[in-house]
């Protein structure tokens, strides 16, 4: 026995999951983009041990942190920059101190199972001469650090490239 | 009309006692008062005789060397969610109760004819809603739908929703069925903070939101698949996670907690391989990275946990691509300031014999010194990423000092990082997983903190 087919309902459709690939451009205020080398890299993990505590102990939070062969690099609201100079100079820390730069993020549901959206948009920042200085990701978003003077440009091209309206891009201010 | 959508996995159908489980949720929905939806996953996991992989290892057993077409392969797989609907319909029928097996075409459920990663573009959900006026329990096969194309062979094709495809399923039921809660059953009683297996006194987390459960399940944990946190999300559907083997009350997945700031759990992926490449030449680097991005891309390879610095890059890869990346990037000759200048790839510290020919035909061509240049690649063969959700915190101050000398002063060493809004992830040995995870677990305090 199966349920009786003469019950009639109008047509419902529903349609939902979302769109696949690129599907929005964010990006940050300008932050610092601090390199901090160690004199010494015997010993490194307890080095940027030391580097991370500095700046937990004067209360500065910091992002896009990676470790380098030479130490750590991060990003940092600009605001905090002097303050943060400070406090590792006076340890004796090295610093590059890059001032005025932006992260564009690079969003899409799926980025993990999408190929190719790092080599596109590095072919991208290549051919304008563009430096990626540094890339993170995460299962929803690739994020490029670039200098601030350069987003526009980099943003327009980047938005063209995957087809995104321009209420697809987002300034934090 | 009051209707549940309940989804049950492969493990909770795998038995007839794990069937009668299943059946007896199913029952309770009816007893207060709802109307159930029922999903269904295959039956069991890779050896059971109807589970997916088992019939993919069928299908490909006529000849590992020929893949199948990718058309035909989705009507293998689906094949596994219709016997188990099928035989959860007929496990309601014996208990007494009207049910009936329906396939993804038959509920309705349209995709694109993305076979084997198809996803689900609209449901016409008067099937169900037929069934249900009538007193039936719909059992609906997960994973599937079926194309609307053109063409002969795609018009009405099967197709398959990827992977975590039946919660999908679920989740999409739920929308078009405007109903009340989608109920995901497994064999946990939801959305723990850590591996049971590797913290067993891990709690539950009572509430989650759905970003939280979309990073949590994208960091590897694999209680819901992120697809249907996110649909839920979208329209607002209530949604849990439930144990099929007791009665405790599960996670609920919230649009957003009342605890802004909270740390939430310590996922870890699964098998990664790392690579870090040495490249001290300023005036070629940008170059020798963009070919490695656009090489990565043609093979089809996703990267994580990338990361620069002035004198290289490094990035980390499903483990289950070594292969392709050690035959892609070992021995590779780049070109590069106009065919002047010859970068030769060396995985590892002594060259290949592909490296040592390649590095012999250039020095023979006269490419010697500084015209030909080794960039030697760090291997880091066996790694993971173990990860600390932690919403509102991730960027507060003293947060990743914790995590890195968590790991770091027990001997752990990390090789890169990664963070967003929501996580701090390290990339750590493999064999570190289960320490990493119970002493971030402990320092974080998560058994006290997680309800």
């Amino acid at each position: 026995m199966l349920p009786e087919e003469s019950v009639v309902l109008p047509e419902e459709r529903v349609s939902f999951e979302r769109e696949r690939g690129v599907s929005a451009i964010i990006v940050s205020p300008e932050v610092t983009y601090l390199f901090v080398r160690v004199p010494d890299t015997s010993d490194i993990a307890l080095k940027r041990q030391q580097i991370l505590d500095t700046l937990h102990q004067a209360n500065i939070s910091i992002f896009l942190i990676k470790l380098q062969r030479q130490g750590l690099s991060f990003a940092l609201h600009a605001t905090d920059t002097e303050r943060t100079c400070a406090e590792l100079e006076a340890r004796g820390y090295h610093l590059t101190v890059r001032p005025r730069r932006r992260m564009v993020s690079i969003f899409a549901q799926n980025m993990r199972e999408l190929h190719g959206v790092l080599a596109r948009t590095a072919e991208m920042l290549y051919e304008l001469g563009v430096a990626i200085e540094q890339i993170s990701d995460a299962h929803n978003r690739l994020t490029l650090l670039i200098e601030a003077g350069q987003t526009p440009e980099v943003v327009n091209r980047l938005r063209k490239a995957f087809h995104l309206r321009e209420d697809a891009v987002r300034w934090n201010p | 009309m009051r209707i549940r959508v309940l989804k049950f996995g492969g493990t909770s159908v795998d038995s007839q006692e794990h069937r009668y489980l299943a059946a007896r949720k199913v029952i309770q929905c009816l007893e207060a008062g709802a109307m159930p939806v029922v999903v269904v996953s295959a039956i069991g996991r890779r050896g059971a005789p109807y589970a997916t992989d088992t019939l993919v290892d069928f299908l490909q057993s006529i000849d590992p060397t020929i893949p199948p077409h990718p058309r035909e392969k989705d009507l293998m797989m689906a094949c596994g969610e219709i016997i188990s609907t099928v035989i959860m319909a007929q496990t309601l029928r014996t208990l007494g109760y009207h049910s009936v097996a329906l396939t993804g075409n038959q509920a309705g459920i349209i995709t694109d004819s993305e076979f084997g990663n198809a996803r689900i573009l609209e449901i016409n959900p008067t099937p169900i809603l037929r069934c249900l006026e009538q007193g039936w329990i719909p059992i609906v096969a997960g994973f599937q739908g079926v194309t609307r194309g053109d063409s002969i062979f795609h018009r009405g094709s099967i197709t398959t929703l990827g992977r975590g495809g039946s919660d999908t399923t679920a989740a999409a039921l739920g929308v078009a069925l405007q109903a009340e809660a989608v109920e995901i059953y497994t064999d946990v009683d939801g959305v723990k903070t850590a591996d049971p297996d590797f913290v067993p006194n891990a709690p539950t987390l009572s509430e989650v939101s759905y970003e939280e459960v979309a990073e949590i399940a994208h960091q590897g944990a694999r209680v819901l698949h992120p697809r249907a946190a996110e649909i839920a999300m979208d329209y607002g559907i209530p949604l849990w996670v439930k144990s099929t083997f007791s009665d405790e009350p599960g996670t609920r997945i919230v649009a957003s907690t009342d605890d802004i700031h909270r740390i939430t759990g310590v996922p870890h992926t699964g098998k990664l391989a790392y690579l870090s490449f040495y490249i001290p030449y300023p005036e070629h680097k940008a170059q020798i990275e963009l070919e490695l991005y656009r090489l990565m891309a043609r093979v089809g390879v996703n990267l994580q946990g990338v990361g620069v610095d002035e004198e290289g890059v490094g990035f980390g890869f499903p483990r289950e691509h070594w292969n392709t990346v050690r035959t892609t990037l070992d021995g590779l000759v780049l070109p590069l300031g106009d065919s002047t200048t010859f970068y030769l790839l060396q995985f590892g510290d002594t060259p290949s014999e592909l490296c040592k020919i390649q590095r012999n035909m250039l020095e023979k061509a006269g490419f010697t010194g500084e015209r030909l240049r080794t960039i030697p690649i760090t291997i880091v063969e066996g790694c993971t990423m173990v990860s600390l959700i932690a919403q509102g915190y991730s960027r507060q101050p003293g947060v990743f000092a914790t995590l890195y000398q968590t790991l770091t002063s027990a001997g752990i060493p990390v090789w890169q990082t990664a963070d967003s809004e929501l996580s701090l992830s390290c990339i750590i040995p493999e064999s570190e997983v289960e320490k990493a995870v119970r002493l971030i677990h402990d320092r974080f305090a998560l058994s006290a903190s997680a309800r």
